[in-house]
């Protein structure tokens, strides 16, 4: 009670301070998005706020991050969006936001701003998935999918290739460990605390052996045989219990364990994009000795890539629209989004960033990559899926802890799941 | 309510405002008082009754704000007999009953400890008595990162000093915050560290309105020091004991902010309480609906502690 008393009272003391700034066209806009990665990334993004700024000086753009995980970024803009806040303007959403977003009327749709033929500049998978009911709801900023990362200075030491299957990795990692003799070298990392990327670390071995959540017409088959919900549990738990991936796994979100191969603690890393460039920074211990490949699968079926990336959308809540759309655009464009390429590595979604020589020059990667991202499953797409994941979340963090076994995990997500889609 | 328990209330909060203005009700006093009781009934209206009730208008319909297509019908009350069927709320009410038995006798005990040894003056009583609040005035979600971090499986000081001393192994270590059974008692250590000096500043306040010849009197008729903590402080010290029980029973109720900065209601929902499920119900997965029907019964079970509280008080007062 004293939560909603709360809400209702910081709508309120919002609304009013909302009614004080005048509603001029060109005045302060605000953008909110997730900052991971720390100082340099945030660093990247004054200066892309900048460069706009330099060519709209009627515009002030003011920078909110929100430091922790996108489920703890999307609680805050939840609160703040269901009490109509119109200190929004412009937000950076994930790629599993819109179906929710636009359900709830959040996002002020862009076809007024961008014709068909502006929003053929992006990749065709990244404008759908923001695309709803035929309207397009945002911009597509940068591509992500699920990767592996690798020492290549440890493989090539062990004459190692990158691995293709998930048995392979567990060997290489196997030998990798116990050839260095290091008891703190951890062999296999993927994100085991309570976040969507453990939803996805799951979701890719399932979608690697040829299972799935939801069949075509949308019936849960997680916990039957097709599904292969229960034998893709018994691998995701098996690199616990091989002793390839630490036990604290299960407390390491996705900037942990960031850290942990940065500081050449880790051998294979499952992580997103974003890692790349930190990487390759001046306090990285690992610069120059880290290869990307795609995620192995299971023997005879080809691997799977959670597709992730960001977008940016406008809040219809806003009141200065007409700034706020500029800027998105401005983000989504050329010159912002080859900044971002040359700068942090970050995957353009705009497709021409490809062909730029300096781009290519920084990023000889993108070459690989790119067919990596554009092969990549999307998640589920319906409105219930921050609900789908919380609930897969819980199960597997509770399985990763030992509190209950795979086959009770496994039929009790999927009866759960079911309940949230009624059916 | 009985005079006594409205005596109570009236000592505790703003509902004795209404006595004085009902005895001096004389011509133009009467709008003159009710400009004066105006802000709190506005504040109160807007801020308690106006959201109260529409939870409940709320919780009697399917509020999903993912589905605004479905126009959010009266269900009835649909969403109340869901509350019966999901075992998850269960669980979350018996982690938060169990959170609440534990944590406030422990903060009592602690409290109590802490009450005793700054009561008695020496040098140096004023600074212990503003140094035992520091944990108090630490907001929580602080302090639950800051426990988090110390508890932190990997590079937390607690594994690290349990290492030191050979207890753990610094490459297998004990990961109490994702441990089923630790993580839950982790949590409790975390408030009963935040709240003792709490119960303890509401203690000593009870323990200085003893009066001093009560234990010259015991002295003389021959008392030990322990008989007279159990014939004379104890009894005398019930009063404030209550109300710290009460207070912290219905802080424990709400708790929220302390487990989800430290486990997030990890590991799976192990810690996860009833405010936390309310929190993800509504603002995760936008079900406003089934969220404020949560929240009403969350609601209904702080009104029961505080009833048997007052009564509990007024049975004190009448001996």
């Amino acid at each position: 009670m004293r939560m909603k008393a709360f809400a209702l009272a910081l709508a309120l003391s919002l609304a009013v301070a909302g009614w004080a700034v005048p509603s001029v066209e060109g005045a302060t806009i605000t953008f909110h998005t997730l900052l991971q990665g720390g100082q340099p990334i945030a660093d990247n993004i004054h200066q892309l706020v900048a460069m706009f700024e330099a060519q709209n000086p009627d515009i002030d753009v003011d920078v909110h991050f929100a430091v922790g995980t996108s489920g703890e970024f999307l609680n805050r803009l939840v609160t703040q969006f269901a009490a109509r806040d119109t200190s929004i303007d412009v937000i950076a959403v994930d790629v599993i936001w819109p179906p929710a977003f636009v359900g709830a009327g959040w996002l002020e749709p862009m076809d007024n701003w961008i014709s068909a033929d502006e929003a053929r500049a992006f990749s065709p998978g990244a404008i759908q998935a923001a695309t709803i009911g035929g309207k397009l709801y945002a911009l597509p900023w940068y591509y992500d999918a699920g990767l592996l990362y690798y020492r290549k200075d440890l493989l090539d030491k062990y004459g190692f290739e990158p691995p293709r299957t998930w048995d392979e990795l567990k060997e290489q990692a196997k030998t990798i460990v116990a050839g260095e003799g290091d008891p703190g070298l951890a062999g296999f990392l993927f994100q085991g605390a309570k976040i969507e990327a453990l939803t996805n670390s799951y979701l890719e071995m399932l979608w690697g052996m040829g299972g799935d959540v939801l069949d075509e017409d949308g019936n849960v088959i997680l916990a039957t045989p097709e599904g292969k919900g229960l034998e893709a549990m018994h691998l995701f738990l098996s690199m616990v219990a091989d002793g390839v991936t630490p036990r604290s796994v299960v407390e390491q979100s996705t900037d942990d364990t960031r850290l942990n191969f940065q500081s050449g603690r880790v051998v294979f890393l499952r992580n997103w994009v974003y890692g790349w460039g930190l990487f390759q920074g001046d306090d990285s211990a690992v610069k120059g000795k880290v290869g990307i490949a795609t995620l192995p699968s299971t023997e005879g079926y080809p691997p799977a890539a959670t597709l992730g990336g960001w977008f940016i959308g406008v809040s219809s809540y806003s009141r200065n629209k007409e700034a706020a759309m500029k800027f998105a655009q401005y983000l989504a464009g050329f010159e912002a989004q080859k900044f971002r390429a040359v700068t942090q590595s970050y995957l353009p979604a705009r497709l021409s960033v490809y062909d730029d020589p300096e781009v290519l020059e920084v990023n000889p990667q993108f070459a690989d990559l790119l067919p990596v991202v554009e092969a990549a499953r999307a998640r589920p797409r319906v409105p219930e899926y921050t609900q789908i994941s919380a609930i897969m979340q819980t199960y597997l963090n509770a399985a990763l802890a030992g509190q209950m076994s795979a086959e009770d995990a496994v039929r009790d997500m999927a009866a759960e799941i079911g309940r949230a889609l009624g059916r | 309510m009985t005079p006594v328990a409205r005596k109570a209330a009236a000592g505790a909060g703003t509902a004795g405002t209404a006595s004085p203005v009902r005895r001096r009700r004389r011509s133009g006093e009467g709008g003159f008082a009710a400009l004066f009781i105006a802000p709190t009934v506005v504040f109160l209206g807007v801020f308690g009754l106006f959201p109260l009730a529409y939870s409940v208008w709320l919780s009697l319909r399917n509020y999903k704000l993912t589905q605004p297509w479905s126009g959010f019908p009266f269900v009835g009350l649909a969403n109340y007999a869901r509350i019966l069927t999901d075992a998850n709320v269960l669980h979350a009410i018996k982690v938060t009953v169990i959170y609440i038995i534990v944590t406030v006798a422990l903060q009592t005990l602690c409290g109590l400890i802490i009450a005793l040894l700054l009561h008695p003056p020496y040098r140096g009583r004023t600074v212990a008595r503003t140094l035992m609040l520091l944990p108090w005035t630490l907001s929580p979600v602080l302090a639950g990162v800051m426990w988090k971090w110390m508890f932190d499986g990997s590079r937390g000081l607690v594994n690290d000093v349990l290492a030191r001393v050979g207890l753990v192994s610094a490459h297998d270590p004990v990961l109490w915050l994702s441990h089923p059974q630790y993580a839950l008692w982790v949590v409790v250590a975390a408030a009963v560290w935040g709240a003792s000096s709490y119960v303890a500043l509401i203690l000593l306040a009870g323990l200085q309105g003893i009066p001093e010849e009560l234990y010259e009197a015991a002295t003389i008729d021959g008392a030990s020091p322990v008989r007279s903590f159990f014939a004379v402080t104890l009894p005398l010290l019930r009063p404030a004991i209550l109300v710290a029980v009460t207070l912290r029973s219905l802080g424990a109720l709400q708790a929220f902010d302390l487990p989800y900065a430290m486990t997030g209601g990890g590991p799976g929902n192990a810690t996860e309480t009833l405010p936390m499920y309310i929190h993800n119900y509504t603002f995760r997965f936008l079900d406003f609906g089934y969220g404020s029907a949560l929240a009403l019964v969350l609601m209904g079970i702080g009104i029961v502690f505080s009833v048997a509280y007052l009564k509990l008080l007024s049975s004190g007062e009448v001996d």
